[in-house]
């Protein structure tokens, strides 16, 4: 299968700043892949790296099969880029934009930009400089995808965006995919990215330190589980259970660290009253903690 | 209007520009309104005849004897003041917003994410500001035009274009002189830096140098000596003046495409 992105070492470093160190990706086409990393961790200029925006100091990158530098401008044809924390032309109306945007692109019309807008409910007669920051995004996110693009270069799409927004952008990542397009996108909470990526890819610090595929990611997370009963249950009920990797005795709750399913888990409460169950999903963090823990 | 980054550049001016027109033609107005005053009074002859040299050669007036004939006045009271003020704080206002401050503005990486070269970005924006300044230009043409109603001896139509020309690559070189250092350092403070400094630094080489011993060939390096060094007004157009000014303008715009080509966008901090 092709590779919609692939980098081999790629390096950019701003001076003697870090931003990004070998970084050797790959991103199947056809596949949605979340970037995953904190804030600072190289995923913005990684990204920048892609659309040429910078220069790598070493290392090559190819887009849809292109160099991203000898070939930039025919990548930008193929790709639609929303950038981080995006500015667009705040003495605009959100159609006079398109409306260059689409020119440059060499478009008349723009049906599918519409179409997008219309479903994100977007005004677009409004100057852009009067939009919320949720519409601010909704714009940038339609100029991504205006042009149909083979790929689409999102870096953090959903933040600003009302959950509402949120669950309607991920169907039309969904949609995306399912045309057989490529959705490259990137995030620093786990949550966001688990419910439609294939795979991701973790960056820390500069550097690529996993990919995975999401549902792997997940069995392997670490999730915290709370217990509660009725009464205090006798320490080390819940000690040697498959995939219990901690637990702790409080009065009357027990705290359990789990990894897998929680099949035993369950059963080995039933023997008690349980008064309440809360399950927390795994964060990013504790991914990075437990699973690199001494790795890194 | 919104078809090309070119038609954007000139649509974000549209009001601006506006205002730019009303008070170019204002002053022009303004210089013409008083030229009978200049006319009817022979004393100032006497008063300019007290100053020093030098100062007359700052305001640049080469010869007291032409000074209140319809050319020497529009050449020293409007083409060698409000001219080249109106102009260059027009020029390198704009050779800094269109490059240096969308940067800064961080609107460009939406901009360079649309499949356009970089150097079609300069050269389309380059050729707003020559745009921009040609209508600066053609105010100035009309409305001194309209003072041949009212004077004799007023400069012939081909004259005037020849001066209004001059004015227009002179506003020009600087325009281009801004983007180029907004192109090749990002920082729109850096752009507005050299180019402002480099305008004032060279129209004080172009008025005092003559009158140094020694150094009177440093006025050519100054881009005003190439501007009104051949007298528009009396003489009409100079080839060659007018070629070093559109050298200029080429090189600046070189500099800009080979400083814009060759850098990361968006990381500097201005």
């Amino acid at each position: 299968m092709a590779f919609a992105i692939e980098t081999r070492g790629l390096t950019k470093h701003y001076g003697k700043t870090r931003g990004i160190v070998e970084v050797d990706l790959a991103v199947n086409e056809g596949e949605v892949f979340g970037f995953l990393g904190p804030n600072g961790a190289g995923k913005s200029t990684t990204i920048r790296l892609l659309l040429d925006l910078i220069r790598p100091t070493e290392g090559t990158a190819t887009v849809l099969g292109m160099d991203s530098q000898a070939d930039s401008v025919e990548v930008n044809r193929r790709v639609g880029f929303l950038p981080g924390d995006v500015r667009l032309y705040d003495t605009m109306t959100g159609r006079e934009m398109l409306t260059l945007f689409g020119h440059l692109r060499g478009m008349t019309d723009w049906p599918h930009a519409r179409a997008v807008a219309e479903r994100f409910e977007l005004d677009l007669d409004i100057k852009v400089g009067s939009y919320s920051s949720g519409n601010y995004q909704k714009l940038g996110l339609v100029q991504a995808f205006m042009h149909q693009p083979d790929l689409l270069i999102l870096d953090e799409p959903t933040s600003a965006l009302d959950p509402l927004v949120q669950q309607e952008f991920y169907r039309l990542v969904d949609e995306t995919k399912a045309e057989g397009k490529t959705v490259f996108l990137s995030s620093h909470v786990l949550p966001e990215v688990e419910r439609i990526a294939d795979r991701v890819g973790i960056i820390r610090d500069g550097r690529l330190i996993v990919v995975e595929e999401v549902e792997a990611l997940k069995a392997r997370a670490l999730r915290r589980m709370e217990i509660q009963f009725a009464a205090p249950v006798p320490d080390g009920s819940f000690d040697g259970l498959p995939s219990v990797r901690e637990a702790r005795y409080h009065d009357n709750s027990v705290e359990l660290m789990i990894e897998g399913p929680v099949d035993a888990v369950v059963k080995a409460a039933a023997g008690y009253e349980v008064h309440n169950v809360v399950s927390h999903e795994a964060d990013l963090e504790e991914i990075f903690l437990e699973m690199y823990r001494g790795e890194i | 209007m919104l078809r090309s980054i070119a038609g954007k550049t000139i649509f974000d001016s549209r009001r601006s520009m506006i205002g730019w027109m009303i008070g170019t033609a204002a002053a022009a107005g303004l210089v013409i309104a008083i030229y009978p005053i200049i006319r009817d009074t022979p004393e100032i002859l006497d008063l300019l005849e007290s100053y020093p040299e030098a100062m007359l050669e700052l305001f640049g007036i080469d010869d007291i004897n032409t000074y209140t004939s319809p050319p020497g006045f529009l050449e020293t009271q409007l083409f060698s003041t409000y001219v080249p003020l109106i102009f260059l704080i027009f020029a390198i206002g704009r050779g800094v917003a269109v490059l240096a401050g969308e940067e800064r503005d961080r609107t460009l990486d939406v901009l360079l994410a649309n499949p356009v070269p970089r150097e079609r970005v300069i050269l389309e924006k380059a050729g707003a500001i020559a745009a921009l300044i040609s209508v600066l230009g053609l105010v100035i043409l009309v409305v001194v035009l309209s003072g041949s109603l009212l004077y004799d001896g007023w400069p012939s139509v081909a004259n005037l274009i020849s001066a209004v020309i001059s004015a227009i690559l002179m506003g020009l070189t600087y325009g281009l002189l801004a983007l180029a250092a907004g192109a090749v350092s990002g920082r729109r403070g850096m752009a507005l830096g050299v180019a402002s400094g480099l305008a004032v630094a060279t129209f004080i080489i172009n008025g005092l140098a003559p009158l140094v011993d020694g150094l009177e060939w440093a006025v050519r390096l100054s881009p005003f000596h190439y501007y009104l060094d051949h007298n528009p007004l009396q003489n009409g157009f100079h080839v060659g003046n007018a070629a070093v000014l559109a050298g200029l303008c080429v090189l600046f715009l070189g500099i800009a495409v080979w400083g814009f080509r060759r850098r990361d966008v968006g990381v500097a901090r201005s």
